[in-house]
């Protein structure tokens, strides 16, 4: 009967540590889930913007780099401007092999080390809307294109020489009527086309933003997963935004 | 005798409440341990807004803010899930945005911590502050 004691302690310590455990898990969690103080910083680092209202084309010009970054496109909503893809690559680390090699030549047996790695990356985009927009409302004010631009032209044009023949056909021999209408017409067209061309390109596109984040699993030789964690090194965002904007560019021409 | 069983009836509780974890039908079905009502008051929170595209992009910013990753989102089922790593094997959470009423949006969240469901208000309190700052910026300021 020595043993009824001890069963009560063993009891007790079992439920003290499942009650442990359970205050720890809501403790962390609620810690994952409050801003941390470097979260303005990594969302500056991470994000960057575009002066274009064109946020499909920023989704395809992502989509492309992610390509040339060898990733597989896994997930891909565009009414919220989410792209999400992974690439499994070699996670051998010269360093951890050779002292794996050490340990086991001191009869240490075998050491597992580090044998492949999923990169995981979600990119989303997201219009940046002024306010001057959110004030009128929702209907986008309608941009002027090149398109346009020549239609005016065109129709302009048509009406004005229409006009001068009605004006001047009684006046003038049908040569020089023909030689005047020309100039003037193409005087006309000419001024007006240049007004709306200045005028197109002062107009404000908006602006995207587009916020990218990577994150690795390391698994090792055992397939365990050795390591988990985000990316989080400056120069990883440098690189794959001058990436990006020469996307943009390659999309914007059609390249 | 009687002082033996005594003894061992706390243990046998805790065997008896450890090994109804890994029954896998009570595992699918079984919500929780807090009622159906409890945690869906505790994981939801009303924002006065009509707009549901913009509080969806506002939680996947607040999320990103948060260092998650996002895995998928559907638009027209107001979905969102996505995974941050660390502290136990990450942490997944699913939130889904529905209309209520005309005039607001219902923004409903769910986690889980490594294998472990959390049903404990605290952290939904704390996801759901950052996300009000989120919803903040995006109605006042040019985000």
């Amino acid at each position: 009967m020595r043993l009824v004691p001890h069963l009560r302690v063993l009891a007790l310590l079992l439920l003290v540590a499942v009650a442990g455990g359970c205050a720890n898990h809501a403790q962390i969690s609620k810690d994952m889930l409050t801003l941390s103080p470097q979260s303005m910083r990594n969302r500056q680092l991470q994000t960057k913007r575009y002066d274009t209202n064109d946020e499909k084309m920023m989704l395809t010009a992502s989509a492309s780099v992610l390509q040339d970054l060898g990733f597989q496109i896994d997930e891909s909503t565009p009414d919220l401007g989410i792209i999400v893809g992974s690439k499994t690559r070699d996670a051998t680390d010269a360093g951890q092999v050779t002292m794996a090699i050490f340990v086991a030549a001191l009869g240490g047996g075998s050491m597992p080390v580090d044998k492949q790695q999923t990169i995981r990356v979600s990119l989303v985009t997201a219009p940046m809307a002024r306010p001057k927009d959110k004030a009128a409302g929702a209907a986008p004010a309608q941009k002027l294109t090149p398109k346009m631009i020549d239609a005016a032209c065109a129709r302009i044009s048509a009406k004005l020489q229409l006009s001068l023949d009605d004006e001047l056909r009684s006046v003038l021999p049908q040569a020089e009527l023909t030689q005047a209408e020309k100039a003037l017409t193409e005087q006309f067209a000419r001024e007006l086309n240049g007004d709306l061309t200045m005028r197109m390109k002062n107009q404000d596109y908006g602006a995207t933003r587009v916020r990218v984040t990577f994150q690795r699993v390391v698994m090792n030789t055992q397939g365990f997963v050795s390591r988990m964690e985000a990316l989080e090194t400056p120069e990883l965002y440098k690189e794959f935004y001058e990436k990006l904007s020469k996307s943009v560019f390659l999309e914007a021409n059609d390249i | 005798m009687k002082t033996l069983l005594r003894a061992i009836l706390p243990f046998c509780l805790v065997v008896v409440a450890v090994s109804g974890c890994a029954d896998p039908n009570k595992q699918a079905l079984a919500t929780s341990t807090e009622s159906q009502v409890k945690l869906r008051t505790m994981q939801s929170r009303v924002f006065d807004t009509s707009d549901k595209m913009t509080t969806l992009r506002t939680v996947i910013a607040t999320l990103q803010d948060l260092s998650f990753v996002i895995d998928k989102a559907d638009a027209n089922l107001g979905t969102v899930t996505a995974t941050k790593l660390g502290g136990n094997g990450g942490l997944r959470m699913t939130v889904m945005v529905q209309p209520k009423g005309q005039k607001q949006m219902r923004v409903r969240a769910n986690a889980q911590l490594g294998i472990q469901a959390i049903e404990d208000p605290l952290p939904y309190q704390a996801f759901f502050q950052s996300l009000e700052k989120g919803m903040f910026l995006t109605a006042n300021l040019d985000e």
